[in-house]
């Protein structure tokens, strides 16, 4: 019998240097974790404020409503990427990936041109009477650009491990194209859309600089606790940071769990 | 009757192009498109089926212009070599899938999807995802699928390289009666020599993205037409000499000093090529004892010797390097060792004009 190798030093060295970024990742969590859940007190009264309460429900979702006008107008976008060539196609996929390479300051700013109340968007809405600055749609509208490229480059990637054989086939036994992609293609990317929806959501809650930029009310959470950080000290920050932490793992875990089983077709369920 | 006419039908694809090609297919015809890979077989389907739009030319099917027609109302239904069953689906629902969108009553359906199942012989696999079956279920249930929508033609891609040599001699078996009772054209895009012998009315062998020869499997393979033809179909031999000399019913052809005898009338002075199939090269010992005088005669050294399951290739030395294949333990020739000097004998009707220039 050969003698078993215990250990790899290549894969301990690699585990050492990786660990690195585990265990601030863990502190940082301690740090804050740790003072919030030693005065449970002073968290539960903080967690039953309304400004609080109400900045974290206008956070979650106006991140959801991002999801959902990324999902009606960024699938689309995702599936044309992955499926046709044509000439100006790599400038249109650096153009989604802007938002990505930008300071979000930047981005914030073009937000506030654009959708501001004189802006070249901000002003026909306006007249409508829907209003972005210092408004929920703004708050929406900031989300959407800075997460959009992370939906829209997780389903493309989706829509790109789709065989184009299966499309063909579909449309051979008769289906149009919306029909093929609707009953194969979709249903075969599900994964990639929900991890993309859950990104982009992840990243939307997390936006602070460009939502400030074109409302800073009503306050989303990071903007609550960077308002807290300033004016009323670490404590009263922490604690809010604190709660939205618990609030985000949840969700991750949850969505997580719940999505487990959906659209895989690897194993026999018969 | 024609079913599919192709007219100067060209495409280019990146690397790919299909170059004027034109092709007439008969109601009920089996033709099987072979080539080597990368030549535009697939590309060919995919534009019959509508799958890609030709840059010009015009495809007509059953008598229509067929430009105007999405793929959905061709009426033509694929089968990929991967097979590319929907993963998401149960046997039952991909051969359903065409079904239910022609609007086919339930009942209706899943009466013809039982009925296909049990003629394809996987009844037991009604509820089973793609992923627990095997390479040749997965096949069958393709071409159930395929055939569900009762297609005017059906089109194979490789449909049975994949497969192990008895399940592909069943579903060539299998096929073969589908289309005798449906009168289905069908084109297949194949590699293999023994599925061409096996399936086809008629052969087109497609290579760079032409047509280069259409007919019978023993057309393409005994008698080639042309130079990249002859190389396909597997012939050993292919030379370029000059025409010296042409008495009315043969030519002598100078190749590398050899007065090679072709069967045939080509212009003297004329440049031509070629070609003879190991298979018509015999190998005589030196010196030559009872030899007809009639026969082509280039003797030379025995370089390689290339086993094979029924033969032995043999390549000679010399100005005009010709290789045999010689028949294994036949009893009558003894299998030739390096270094022996023998004469290769081969009779004027078996060297065959491959392509004639000036």
């Amino acid at each position: 019998m050969a003698t078993t190798i215990r250990y790899d030093s290549c894969l301990t060295l690699f585990w050492l240097m990786g660990s690195v970024i585990i265990v601030i990742t863990i502190l940082a969590l301690l740090s804050i974790a740790v003072p919030e859940l030693t005065d449970l007190s002073h968290l539960v009264s903080v967690a039953t404020e309304s400004d609080v309460i109400e900045a974290i429900l206008i956070t979650m979702v106006a991140a959801l409503a991002a999801v959902f006008f990324l999902v009606i107008f960024g699938t689309p976008l995702a599936y044309v990427l992955s499926r046709s060539t044509f000439r100006w196609k790599g400038i249109v996929e650096n153009i989604v990936d802007i938002p990505l390479a930008l300071p979000h300051t930047v981005a914030g700013l073009m937000v506030y041109l654009l959708f501001m109340s004189r802006g070249p968007i901000g002003a026909p809405f306006n007249s409508i009477g829907i209003v972005f600055e210092d408004a929920f749609a703004g708050i929406v509208v900031a989300m959407i650009f800075v997460s959009s490229p992370y939906y829209i480059n997780a389903v493309r990637e989706g829509f790109e491990k789709v065989p184009v054989h299966l499309e063909n086939v579909a449309r051979t036994l008769g289906a149009t194209r919306f029909h093929a992609f609707r009953s194969i293609t979709l249903p075969l990317s599900t994964r990639h859309l929900l991890s993309g929806s859950l990104l982009a959501w992840g990243r939307a809650v997390g936006e602070f600089a460009a939502v400030i930029m074109i409302a800073y009310f009503p306050m989303v959470v990071s903007t609550l606790i960077y308002q807290r950080f300033t004016t009323g000290g670490l404590a009263e920050s922490r604690s809010v940071a604190f709660i939205m932490i618990v609030i985000c793992i949840a969700v991750f875990v949850i969505f997580r769990w719940l999505t487990r089983t959906v659209g895989r077709y690897d194993h026999d369920r018969a | 009757m024609i079913m599919i006419v192709l007219e100067q039908v060209s495409l280019a694809l990146g690397e790919f192009r299909l170059h004027d090609v034109d092709l007439r297919i008969s109601k009920g015809e089996y033709l099987v498109i072979m080539g080597p890979s990368g030549a535009g077989k697939t590309v060919l389907l995919e534009t019959i089926a509508g799958l890609r739009l030709p840059d010009s030319g015009r495809i007509i099917l059953d008598g229509i212009d067929a430009s105007g027609i999405p793929p959905e109302k061709r009426r033509i239904a694929i089968v990929y070599q991967d097979y590319s069953l929907f993963p998401h689906m149960t046997a039952f629902e991909n051969i359903a899938f065409g079904l239910r969108l022609q609007r086919v009553a339930e009942p209706e359906t899943e009466q013809r999807v039982r009925s296909l199942l049990v003629e394809f012989n996987i009844a037991h696999l009604i509820n089973h995802y793609p992923s627990s079956m095997s390479g040749g279920e997965q096949q069958r249930v393709a071409m159930a699928r395929a055939l569900a929508v009762k297609p005017d033609i059906l089109l194979l891609d490789e449909p049975f390289a994949a497969l192990d040599p008895q399940t592909r001699e069943d579903c060539m078996t299998m096929i073969l009666a589908v289309k005798k009772r449906q009168k289905l054209t069908i084109l297949q895009v194949s590699h293999s020599r023994e599925e061409a012998y096996g399936v086809s009315d008629r052969i087109a062998l497609i290579i760079d993205g032409s047509i280069l020869q259409t007919g019978s499997a023993d057309d393409i393979f005994r008698t080639p037409r042309s130079p990249a033809a002859a190389k396909y179909a597997g012939i050993d031999n292919i030379f370029r000499g000059s025409v010296l000399r042409c008495d009315g019913t043969s030519s002598i052809i100078d190749i590398e000093g050899h007065q090679i005898i072709l069967k045939g009338t080509v212009p003297v002075g004329a440049s031509v090529t070629i070609g003879i199939a190991g298979e018509h090269v015999s190998l005589a010992k030196e010196p030559r004892d009872t030899v007809d005088a009639s026969l082509n005669a280039v003797s030379g050294v025995v370089r390689d010797i290339l086993p094979m399951e029924y033969a032995v290739k043999i390549r000679m030395g010399g100005a005009l390097p010709l290789t045999a294949v010689v028949k294994r333990n036949d009893g009558r020739t003894a299998i030739p060792t390096y270094g022996e000097l023998r004469v290769a004998l081969f009779h004027p009707e078996d060297v065959h004009l491959l392509e004639e220039g000036v």
